[in-house]
């Protein structure tokens, strides 16, 4: 399991067998599977056709051949306008629909004349500050005619939207028409290296008023997707991936039903956020088995009885955090396998990695490579051609099994605890998670997890990145702020002022009061992110800046 | 503290308020108290002054930053001409996503070593016995 550095290696390397049959979350695998490993399934009960409860094998009864996945590459840098160019790139060379994500401080909730924000305004994704930046983003793109997935999973989810839905209004498109998803999960962020930027109960208020609002006016809206491939690619294993994903969205949907909101109005615009790890058939099984346990928790538990509501509907983003800076190309096989495995799980949305992103975010040429890699699976590999082709392997039946039960102890262990605001609030989350991810380091330190190029196969590294490294524009981060200290100048003083005052009286008047057509009418009276997120925050009895640098300039 | 040897070298490591990214960072904190070196870990400073403070404070004697944003240059020139400021001698490192190419550009502003994507925490904890003091 090294380099042959002398001829009598090669004859190890001949003779040698794997040394880790276990999985990489921990279960053991045998060395054969057979009927008696599935003893107990039943295929009405448990499998089910595609299209039939409890969906294990899918969601739709023909998959693919009804509809392909739907083919995304994440992309956010710069201003609006860098990103545009790139997203007309990502149309040209054949993408189905687009995944745009924001930078930090957007992320945050802050603007980018914020004093902290220098230095981090564009760089891991697209400044979004005002509706000027939507409108620059989207120019061009017709929002009724594209598939829009736009990532900004803390804080601000709901300015952002509401942005959206004005630039598509003031093109004449009713917001009823959009198509798209909107990454409405504030709770998640807090254990991915962000600064929790809104307290918990002000988060999910708000992550509760986007579902609320498109449920009445979005009809084909995404309106809340639950990230647990960012709580993968925090270290913990499959297992903890699936329960810690339908945990928190238990906790959003308990919210929409404390609103007042009924079960199957909103239920069915709900999607989650996977990761497609390395492990190849573990990955299958996991999402095999998230589908079969969230049909049983909508039906059984939340009594939901439209057939829409039990759908586990999801798309993959395939772990970065698998990727390596060593021998960077290697990582393009990755992706491709862990693509594959999203799509023989039947996935609905899928972005495939790009093999620079542990060096860089990635160049226009390693995302064509990325998509062409959903492409050649799409229409040259046949594995789209029927649903679950694995569906039956004793196999894949067997370890969707073991996921399934080991995910239920994990949910069960929450739902004791009070569910996962409580299993958050108690630290016993922040706990679990890095317990897992020092167990993986410390495997690979063990070489118990072998990893080409890091810990066995290594070479020289090379002096450059194949391809080249990305690079932002360098006059992006100051064009923004001037652009923004100068829309702060120009607009209309009083009907913003008024705009800000009727925003603040809303958010004071309870938890209830939906506050997102108030966000878009402040919007329109040239309100920025940050001045809304604040005038939020004071209505709640917060300070207006997170950072506590700045004061309310109203 | 000079003539005073010290039983245990003491580092403080850090990131920028923005940035996202901890995981690397986290390991590199555990593999360097597994080293026996004692780690301050202050998991956001938001200004330079901040980290200086701290540095002075716990009178580290080496300070690491992490970051896998993209911003490592702007960080960089932050907290070097800060220290070169105040007339402070304390050996900067930094860690994270940082294109190799970048690495000669950090050391011209004053870094003392780069631990760009792929380096494992063994090599931070065995740079900063090596270079900075017993363990």
């Amino acid at each position: 399991m090294s380099n042959n550095n002398n001829i009598d290696d090669i004859m190890s390397a001949y003779f040698e067998k794997p040394k880790r049959t276990s999985t990489w979350s921990g279960f053991s695998v045998k060395e054969i599977y057979s009927p008696q490993d599935i003893e107990g399934t039943n295929y009405d009960r448990d499998l089910a056709n595609a299209g039939e409860y409890p969906y294990t094998r899918g969601i739709h009864s023909d998959m693919f051949r009804g509809r392909y996945w739907t083919k995304r590459e994440v992309t956010g840098f710069g201003t609006a306008t860098d990103t545009n160019r790139r997203l007309k790139t990502q149309i040209k060379e054949g993408v189905s629909g687009l995944n745009v994500i924001r930078d930090n401080p957007t992320n945050l909730g802050i603007d980018p004349d914020h004093p902290l924000a220098k230095g981090e305004v564009g760089l891991v994704g697209v400044s979004l500050c005002s509706l000027r930046d939507m409108e620059d983003l989207t120019k061009g793109i017709a929002p009724d005619k594209v598939s829009m997935s736009l990532i900004c999973a803390s804080c601000p989810a709901i300015v952002i939207l509401a942005q959206y839905v004005l630039v598509a209004e003031q093109r004449g498109i009713d917001a009823a028409k959009l198509r798209g998803t909107i990454a409405n999960d504030p709770l998640h962020c807090r254990y991915c290296g962000w600064r929790p930027s809104n307290p918990i109960e002000l988060s999910l208020k708000l992550s509760v008023d986007i579902i609320e609002h498109c449920t009445h006016h979005m009809p084909y809206w995404n309106t809340a997707v639950v990230n647990s491939y960012d709580l993968r690619e925090n270290g913990v294993n499959a297992a903890q991936e699936v329960a810690f994903g339908l945990a928190m969205a238990m906790a959003y949907i308990n919210g929409a039903l404390e609103r007042g909101l009924n079960i199957d109005e909103f239920a069915s615009r709900r999607a989650f956020y996977c990761s497609s790890h390395i492990d190849f058939f573990e990955e299958i099984a996991k999402l095999r088995s998230a589908r079969r346990m969230w049909a049983r928790i909508m039906k059984e538990k939340y009594g939901a009885e439209n057939p829409k509501s039990w759908k586990f509907r999801f798309a993959v983003h395939t772990a970065g955090c698998s990727l390596v800076p060593q021998q960077p190309l290697n990582n393009i096989i990755r992706i491709a396998y862990q693509a594959l495995a999203a799509v023989l799980a039947g996935v609905q949305s899928l972005h495939s990695c790009s093999y620079d992103e542990p060096i860089a975010l990635p160049t226009e040429e390693s995302q064509r490579i990325a998509l062409r890699t959903q492409q050649i699976l799409a229409y040259e590999t046949g594995v789209s051609s029927t649903a679950d082709p694995l569906g039956g392997s004793y196999y894949i039946e067997s370890l969707t099994n073991k996921i399934e039960e080991e995910a239920s102890k994990i949910l069960d262990e929450i739902e004791k605890m009070g569910g996962m605001i409580q299993a958050m609030r108690s630290g016993w989350l922040d706990h679990e998670i890095d317990k897992s991810s020092l167990e993986y380091q410390k495997e690979v330190e063990r070489r118990e997890r072998i990893i080409v190029g890091v810990n066995a196969f290594v070479v020289p590294p090379d002096k450059e990145t194949p391809g080249g490294v990305h690079r932002n524009p360098v006059e992006s981060e100051k064009e923004q702020i001037a652009g923004v200290k100068e829309l702060k100048a120009k607009r209309d003083k009083k009907r913003l002022e008024e705009a800000i005052r009727r925003l603040r009286e809303k958010a004071q008047m309870g938890e209830k009061e939906n506050l997102f057509v108030p966000i878009m009418d402040s919007l329109n009276a040239e309100a920025t992110l940050g001045e809304i997120m604040g005038t939020l925050r004071e209505g709640y009895g917060y300070s207006y800046d997170p950072l506590n640098i700045i004061e309310s300039p109203f | 503290m000079e003539g005073v040897k010290k039983e245990k070298v003491r580092v403080l490591l850090t990131r920028h308020l923005l940035e996202g990214h901890d995981i690397g960072l986290r390991t590199v904190v555990n593999g360097c108290r597994e080293s026996g070196i004692e780690v301050i870990y202050y998991p956001r400073f938001e200004d330079f002054s901040e980290i200086v403070k701290v540095a002075e404070e716990e009178d580290v004697a080496l300070v690491g930053i992490t970051s896998s944003s993209g911003a490592h240059i702007y960080l960089a020139e932050g907290v070097i001409s800060l220290l070169k400021e105040r007339g402070m001698d304390i050996p900067i490192i930094m860690g994270g996503v940082i294109p190799d190419k970048d690495v000669p550009r950090l050391k011209e502003i004053g870094i003392k070593c780069v631990f760009g994507p792929g380096s494992a925490p063994d090599e931070v904890a065995g740079f900063i016995v090596e270079n900075i003091g017993p363990c």
